[in-house]
């Protein structure tokens, strides 16, 4: 659905909202969260990234020496009025940063009410309007168990509608999936070294699934972002009783009696696995930001941009 | 082991549901789980539990049948044998004399023993057998042997006080006897045993007496209230009175007639010794007497603090004389006071009614049988019932009287001289009262089956009226016709001298305030049905506790 810019160049929604996924109120969050951006970077840095390389633009670096074939347009012609050396002004060059937002799409991501995927994929949505309004390049792959298009790094607002249709194309899909082995195959297609942020529910096929994938990202020189969203029954071992605990990514059945102590070590193993999350992201640099399933989204951006680290 | 109602073996069918819920019950609820992983870490530690908690499920269902089958067979009313060999079987004898009255702190001892006896009844098992005596004279069975506590109840309820002391020996020899038809039976006697001392000889170590002992209690009571009228002057009569405590006791005593204040005399008693008083006066009508002791502080038994005692009226006496006039004997009929005297001319067959006694003598005398009515005759002309009159004999004097005979023993018939006399063999079954050198003289049968008398002479023909011991004879032959109806003593109904003592018999060791049976007092069936429970805890522990498999 097309949209047009307003005076004061904010985006302006048709009253007619895009789906139900994402309603028209949560679109005119994300533009107040743009502005709590711009005034949060404003204290920090200049909105726009810079790329460590020097060139072409407009802040000033660095001197060097002049040797031949150097753009004479850059040489400091007081210095050599001065000294007589010639000395070549260096620039900074600046770049768009790419954006790589990875969706996790496997089938544990349906689970509860509201349905994880719902406000992950808001929380996508809001993560690359943020980056679009930034000038950056922001771009979707979606991590699961089956192959679906991605959206690939562009820049521009203009494209944030048709992002959104992208969003509430993707579908989850069932079977097992090994987060590791799917973050490498995207890996593969060689993205753009960035910012690259992982909405999961970080729940691998085994305990060492999620941080394999971490692994690899770090190992390509990406900094990493990781919006952690589970439901809070997730952490809990529910009533006690017999039940046939049904996995819903695999379909996997596990009969098992649930008394109080089973509860309890379900509910420590819960929280020594998130906790070693949040260790390990603490320890490699890796900004962390856990969401509740329930919680809005424009809350959960909101917090990223005050405690996450990882957006602006 | 027996069932008493086997009927109820078939709600063991139960079992078919209880398995078909219970497969239902367990059949596991599926949940839709976002991921296994956890469960998968935790599963190790599950897997390393015992054998029976992974046998857990099927121990659960094992259990409930177990307990419908231990439900069931409590159902069924299971006798075991063991509950045959330790069945109590007792003879309770219940006293009901005067002194169970007796206050025993704030009820008295009748109460107290009879809540021991309904505690007793309470206890009772199934198996279990109790039969119950009153120990009255004669002993009175209130319930035979049986095993219902209602029925006991209600025999209990029969129990009556009595107002004065009773003898146990026969109750406790009864109650033996009974224990005799059943195996492992016992007496246990509910008393205070203040009981008379000839019944020393039933305190055996082997009785028991279930109750407290208490030789402590003090009590002054009247013991002894009668009123009698002299058998010689049928107006006078006597009062009696006699009051008696354990301990030295000064008191009043208070006598009312006919609601009249009679006297009030002070009552000394040493202890142990009785403090008696008569009074005399005369009237040939009825009185009422009434007496009332002013209890000392503390005194056990009210019930022997006030006795009454009736004084009957006299009636007139009506004799038929039968013959020609004789007026000294009428004369003298007519001077013992209550005497109406009436005449016929031959000796009748039957008396009129209210004839107390017919006089006949010569030819009038009956002739095949004795009417009903009491009959003297005097100097009889033939033989007949009375005995057989073989000739005459003269100048007899009396040489022989019986003095054991109330109807002579005041008359002095020693120096009467008798001209002439009939020589007499008395009728067997009659005794002689007075005899001259072994002749009877004056002989009859005088008791509860027959009432004639024969003087064997004409009195005429001896100095007999001329002395006081023929109207003395005359008078006390009237006056033992008012013994059976109106005359004689009247008591007043008290406990008596060994209730108002308050002394038990037994000593110490016979008494067992409490019953020390430890045997419970639930049947066999009750067991089973705590095993169910049990078992039933048990299951509730391994279900609802949740333990894992």
């Amino acid at each position: 659905m097309p949209c047009r810019l307003g005076a004061r160049g904010e985006l302006v929604f048709p009253p007619r909202i895009v789906a139900d996924l994402f309603p028209a109120d949560f679109l005119k969050q994300l533009e107040g969260l743009h502005l709590l951006a711009r005034q949060i970077s404003r204290g920090r840095m200049r909105a726009e990234r810079r790329s460590v390389k020097q060139g072409a633009g407009l802040e000033f670096a660095d001197y060097r020496q002049f040797s031949p074939g150097d753009d004479i347009r850059a040489i400091d012609w007081n210095v050599y009025a001065r000294n007589r050396h010639l000395l070549l002004k260096l620039f900074e060059e600046e770049e768009d940063l790419h954006v790589h937002l990875l969706l996790d799409c496997t089938a544990s991501m349906t689970w509860g009410s509201p349905q994880k995927f719902d406000p992950a994929r808001q929380i996508v949505a809001g993560l690359a309007y943020l980056a679009l309004a930034n000038l950056d390049r922001a771009g979707v792959a979606l991590i699961g168990p089956h192959a679906q298009t991605p959206w690939s790094p562009s820049r521009g607002r203009a494209r944030f509608l048709r992002l959104l249709r992208h969003l509430e194309s993707c579908t989850v899909g069932t079977g097992r999936c090994e987060l590791a082995e799917t973050v490498g195959r995207w890996l593969a297609s060689r993205p753009r070294r960035g910012l690259v942020i992982w909405v999961t529910d970080a729940w691998g096929i085994d305990p060492e699934d999620a941080f394999n994938a971490l692994d690899r990202l770090r190992y390509a020189r990406h900094d990493i972002g990781v919006v952690q969203i589970r439901h809070r029954d997730e952490g809990e071992a529910g009533e006690l009783g017999e039940y046939e605990y049904e996995e819903v990514e695999t379909g996997e059945v596990k009969a098992m009696i649930v008394d109080r102590g089973v509860a309890a070590a379900y509910r420590e193993a819960v929280a020594a696995y998130e906790e070693r999350l949040r260790e390990y992201c603490r320890r490699h640099g890796v900004a962390h930001l856990r969401a509740d399933a329930a919680e809005p989204a424009v809350d959960v951006l909101r917090r990223s941009l005050l405690e996450g680290g990882f957006v602006g | 082991m027996s069932l008493l109602f086997p009927a109820a073996l078939w709600l063991s069918l139960l079992s078919l549901p209880v398995i078909g819920f219970y497969l239902l019950k367990t059949r596991q609820r599926r949940r839709p789980v976002s991921t296994l992983l956890f469960w998968q870490q935790i599963k190790p530690k599950i897997e390393n539990s015992p054998l029976w908690r992974k046998l857990r499920r099927w121990l659960s269902l094992l259990l409930q049948l177990i307990i419908l089958l231990l439900v069931v067979l409590a159902l069924c009313r299971p006798a075991f044998e063991w509950e045959r060999r330790a069945a109590q079987r007792v003879v309770a004898v219940f006293d009901p004399s005067a002194s169970m009255q007796a206050a025993e702190g704030k009820s008295t001892r009748w109460q107290a023993a009879r809540e021991r006896l309904e505690a007793a009844i309470s206890r009772l098992r199934v198996q279990d057998e109790m039969a119950i005596l009153s120990a009255e004279n004669p002993p009175r069975i209130l319930s035979g042997w049986t095993s219902s506590k209602r029925a006991l109840r209600e025999a209990l309820a029969g129990v009556g006080e009595l107002k004065t002391g009773s003898d146990p020996r026969a109750a406790i020899g009864l109650a033996r006897e009974l224990t005799v038809v059943r195996d492992n039976a016992r007496v246990e006697v509910f008393s205070d045993s203040v009981w008379p001392e000839v019944a020393r000889e039933t305190v055996q170590p082997d009785l028991i007496l279930r109750g407290d002992r208490n030789d402590k209690a003090e009590n002054a009571g009247i013991t002894l209230l009668a009123v009698r009228r002299s058998p010689v002057s049928p107006g006078d009569w006597q009062l009696d009175a006699e009051v008696v405590s354990p301990k030295a006791f000064t008191g009043i005593l208070e006598l009312r007639r006919d609601d009249m204040a009679m006297d009030r005399v002070e009552v000394k008693c040493a202890p142990g010794q009785p403090w008696k008083k008569s009074w005399r006066g005369s009237t040939e009508f009825g009185s009422t007497f009434q007496a009332a002791l002013q209890p000392p502080p503390g005194d056990a038994l009210p019930l022997d603090n006030k006795a009454s005692c009736e004084l009957p009226p006299l009636r007139p006496l009506h004799v038929l004389l039968a013959g020609p006039p004789d007026p000294y004997l009428e004369a003298l009929l007519e001077s013992v006071p209550l005497v109406q005297v009436s005449r016929v001319l031959m000796f009748p067959l039957k008396a009129p009614d209210g004839t107390d006694l017919i006089i006949g003598g010569g030819p009038h005398v009956p002739e095949d049988q004795f009417p009903p009515t009491p009959v003297l005759l005097i100097n009889p002309a033939v033989s007949g019932l009375w005995g057989k009159l073989a000739g005459s004999l003269k100048d007899t004097p009396v040489t022989d009287i019986d003095k054991k005979s109330a109807l002579v023993s005041h008359a002095n018939l020693a120096s009467v001289v008798i001209e002439e006399s009939g020589q007499w063999k008395p009728a067997p079954g009659a005794a002689v009262l007075a005899s001259s050198l072994g002749n009877p003289l004056i002989f009859g049968q005088w008791d509860d089956r027959a009432r004639w008398m024969v003087i064997g002479f004409d009195p005429a023909r001896s100095d007999l009226p001329l002395r006081t011991a023929f109207p003395i004879f005359v008078s006390n032959l009237l006056q033992s016709l008012r013994d059976d109806s109106s005359g004689g003593k009247a008591m007043a109904v008290l406990p008596g001298r060994v209730e108002s003592e308050l002394k038990p018999l037994a000593p110490a060791e016979n008494f067992r305030s409490a019953s020390t049976s430890v045997l419970p007092v639930f049947p066999g069936w009750w067991l089973v049905l705590l095993a169910g429970l049990v078992f039933l805890v048990a299951e509730w522990f391994l279900y609802s506790r949740r333990l894992t498999d």
